[in-house]
Parts: C-alpha cells; structure tokens; sequence
C-alpha cells in the first residue's frame, strides 16, 4: 500500500473529504482489497474511540494533587523571574550584529575624524559596549541607531528583544532555554518583525519560506504571541483558513509580522503536508486586507 | 461543515492560549497564585493523557504530578513557538515516558529467583480505567508510540500538527502512529470478522 492511499484512508475515514473528493476516494479504493480493509479498520477504531467518555479527576484527587504540590513546590525554588525568547532566525541575528557593528564603527570612528567625542559620545559608546556583551542589548542598540537616522517605523517593528533572540539562538542557545535577562518586557516576547522594502517577489518569498521551514520563530493557529502583536490576527487567520484553505487539508499555518515599505503587514504561511504546494498570503493589518498572494 | 468546526476550534484554543500566556507572565513575576490557576486549568487534561498512557490511576496521578513539578521549575523555558497547551502536554508526555520506563525496569528487576518473567500486557494495570475494558485492553497491546499518538489525536482531539509538535516527529509520522494504531485497535476489538479474506498488512 502506498503512502498516499494511506492518507487517503484516514481522509475517508475521519470525514475530512468533501462530498466530491469522498466519492471519488471511495471509487479509487474500489479495487483495492487491502485499502478497504484499512478503511474498514480505520472506521471501527474512530468509532469506538468516539464514544470514549472523557476523563476527569474527581475533586478529591484534585483536591489531593492541589495540596501535593503546595506541599511539594514549597521546598523548590519557583523558576526563576525572565523573558522567554522565540526567535531563532540566524540571518536576521547576523543582520542586527553587523547593524551594531557599523553603528559601533561610527560612534568610534566619526568622532575621531571630525574631533568629536563629548559626553554623549561616551555614553553611546558604553551602551554599545555593553551590546556586545548582551545580544539583548545589541537590538535595542540597533534599533536606537535606526530610529534615529529614518522615520519611526510601525510599533511592531520596534521589539528590542526579537533580534536578541536571533543571536542567542544563532549562538547555539537550547531550543528550550529562554535568554535570562530580567526586563519589565512582557515575559513572552511577540513573534518577530521584518521590514521588507518593495514588492514580496518571488525571490524574497523563497527565502522567508525556507527561513521558516527551518526555524520556529512562528507562530502557530493557536499561538497568543500573534494575537498579542496584532490584535485580531486570529479573526484574520479564520478567515483565511475559511477562504483560502480546502477543507480536506491539514493546515499548517506558520508565518510572521513582516513590514512592507514601511508598513505594517502579516505574512501568513500555509504549508500543505508535503510542503510543495506552499501559499503565501500577506494581509494587511489591521483589517485582514490581503496585500498580495503568492501561488 | 469542516470549517464551521475548524472555526470553533480556532477561536476556542485562542481563548484558552490568552489565558495560559498571561497566568505564565504572571507566574514567572512571581505570583504563585497563577501557578494554581494554571494546573487547575489543565489538570483535567493532563490527568486524561497520563492515565490513557500509564492505565493505571495512581501512576497517573503520580505523573500528573510530575509534569506540574517540571512545570513549576523549568516554565522560565516556555518558548512562544508553540501555544503553552503544547509545550505543557509534551512535558506530560515525556512525564509518562520517563515513568513507564522506570516502571518497565522495575518489572524487569527480578525479585527472587523464581519470579516470573516481566510481562508488560498483563491486566494488573487495568484498575479503575475510565475507557471500555476492551479499549482499554486494546490500547495496552499496542506499542507505546502509536498509544500516544491514538490519545492525543483521537481521544483528546488534538490537531495532528499539534500532536507531532508535542511528540517531536514530523506530522507525517504521527500520521503513520494513528493510522497504524488504530489498525492494531480495531484489530484487537475483534469487531471484524475472524478469519477475514482480506490479505493482512505487512
């Protein structure tokens, strides 16, 4: 049995085909005994799990596993206060370093050509001292220095700790360990931001793809960090995975914040299972516009 | 139909997503009061997936108690890749794991020289389980992978996406552990014919 005839099985079998596709399924399997018996198998299984009833605890045990804990976690330190990072994109990390450097180059170089060098050069130069030493700091550097030689970009580009995520991941950080760094930012951090200056071509719309395949710096249908940066993406998605997506498919929706010429915008990502017949939609927030759809 | 049922689950899990990313935020400032809103919230949950792993009820809870110790400890490293549900359920997985294992080496530890050999599909496990006992039964027979992948796609009614995020596979073998896992359910239940015409699976 092939691998397809597979998933066309527990297609069938779980009720996720239209009408159309679920005749024409069910015509394509007509021949094969194997198939049908599968089928056949995959149905009593999904039946008898259906009527599973669900499981609770009893509010004794919920009561006894309450005070267990208490009980338990009162000799263990807590975890410890910190941010947590999502974001593992190495180009961009590479992007904000060489930004700082440059930054860093025209705070030492520039005063020394021109006779500069007050007090206020000094305090540049220490902040960026200390970028160095904390990727944290490297994007707040950078992004100082950007906002003050271009307009005021959208406030979902200004996330001081996106690019701090992307060095520390990119110098190898635990998938699971979080930068420990005590700020008042909210303790998840919102999924990061990108500016893109033209078009969403073809060429660019590879390389976020291939940037997203291989990172997580996503976020998923059921990530709050999406909705926390731009409030009513989740109505936007819906309306996406209504409008856009076939019902048979098992969405895998990823994607990011992206600035298009100054603009704030989302890029949705939908990636089939095989991940050939990739969709790229950008919306336009807020508003759920779509900015431009890539086939 | 497909859609109406997509939407509902869609605006559901963001609601549920909401709450769990600020309860984190305010436990990891510090208050602890957030911690219990956070077990009290998935606790029902957690408890289904341990006890439809372990079968037993007191294993489970044991295990249940465990993933919210981790929880407690190592939350600090929830990474906004995933939804906390996620994230929180592979803990939960992992939990039940690393205790069937211990458990298997304790069996495997012999008592005296005359114990019997361990045998992991006996039914003393099947206390005070919440499913049909053949379910039950036919769930136990079944290797761990494809138990794990049957519990949380098709008896917690998690996305395949999300089951693969929390088992750490591609979606194309979680795929593989639900189709197979339920041939070897179905099987198992015997509810089709003894003796079928049709070639068995290799």
């Amino acid at each position: 049995m092939h691998e397809h005839d597979q998933e066309l099985i527990m297609a069938l079998a779980d009720g996720t085909l239209e009408t159309t596709a679920a005749v024409a399924a069910e015509a394509a399997l007509a021949g094969c005994d194997e198939c049908l018996r599968d089928l056949e198998l995959q149905r009593v299984a999904i039946e008898a799990l259906d009527n599973a009833p669900a499981v609770y605890l009893s509010a004794t045990e919920s009561a006894q596993l309450h005070e267990t804990l208490k009980d338990e976690l009162s000799m263990i330190p807590p975890a410890p206060v910190t941010r947590s990072s999502n974001v593992a994109w190495g180009r961009w990390a590479g992007l904000a370093m060489g930004a700082a450097a440059m930054f860093l180059g025209a705070v030492l170089v520039l005063p020394a050509l021109f006779g500069g060098g007050d007090d206020a050069d000094t305090v540049a130069f220490d902040e960026i001292g200390e970028a160095v030493q904390d990727p944290a700091a490297i994007q707040s550097a950078t992004t100082a220095a950007a906002s003050a030689t271009t307009s005021a970009p959208a406030s979902a580009f200004e996330d001081p700790l996106a690019g701090a995520d992307a060095a520390s991941e990119s110098a190898g950080g635990d998938d699971m360990a979080a930068a420990a760094t005590t700020t008042d930012a909210p303790a998840v951090s919102p999924i990061p931001a990108y500016e893109i200056e033209g078009d969403l071509t073809e060429e660019l719309r590879v390389e976020i793809i291939d940037q997203l395949r291989v990172n997580s710096a996503t976020f998923t249908l059921s990530d709050q960090a999406a909705k926390n940066t731009a409030p009513g993406l989740d109505l936007c998605i819906e309306e996406l995975v209504d409008d856009a997506i076939p019902d048979n498919a098992e969405p895998q929706i990823i994607g990011t914040v992206i600035g298009v010429d100054g603009q704030e915008r989302l890029l949705v990502i939908y990636v089939t299972p095989n991940l050939e017949d990739t969709v790229v939609v950008a919306l336009e927030l807020p508003g759920c516009e779509v900015y431009q759809t890539v086939p | 139909m497909t859609s109406v049922l997509r939407r509902a689950r869609i605006t559901r899990m963001t609601s549920r997503a909401a709450e769990d990313v600020e309860l984190l935020n305010r436990y990891l400032k510090g208050d602890i009061s957030a911690f219990d809103e956070l077990v009290r919230a998935h606790e029902d949950r957690v408890f289904g997936i341990c006890l439809r792993m372990m079968r037993d009820r007191d294993a489970a809870l044991d295990a249940v108690q465990e993933t919210f110790v981790t929880l407690f400890r190592k939350a600090d490293r929830y990474q906004a890749k995933a939804a906390f549900s996620t994230w929180l359920y592979r803990v939960t997985v992992n939990t039940c794991y690393d205790q069937l294992r211990k458990a298997q080496r304790r069996r495997v530890e012999p008592l005296s020289p005359t114990a019997e050999p361990p045998d992991m599909h006996s039914g003393d496990l099947l206390d005070a389980v919440e499913l049909r006992p053949d379910i039950e039964k036919a769930l136990q027979e079944m290797p761990v992978e494809f138990r794990s992948a049957i519990v949380l796609v098709d008896l917690e009614g998690l996305a395949l996406e999300t089951a693969a995020q929390i088992l750490d596979v591609p979606i194309g073998t979680v795929k593989s552990r639900v189709f197979r896992g339920r041939k070897v359910l179905a099987e198992s239940l015997g509810n089709l014919r003894a003796g079928s015409r049709h070639p068995k699976d290799e």
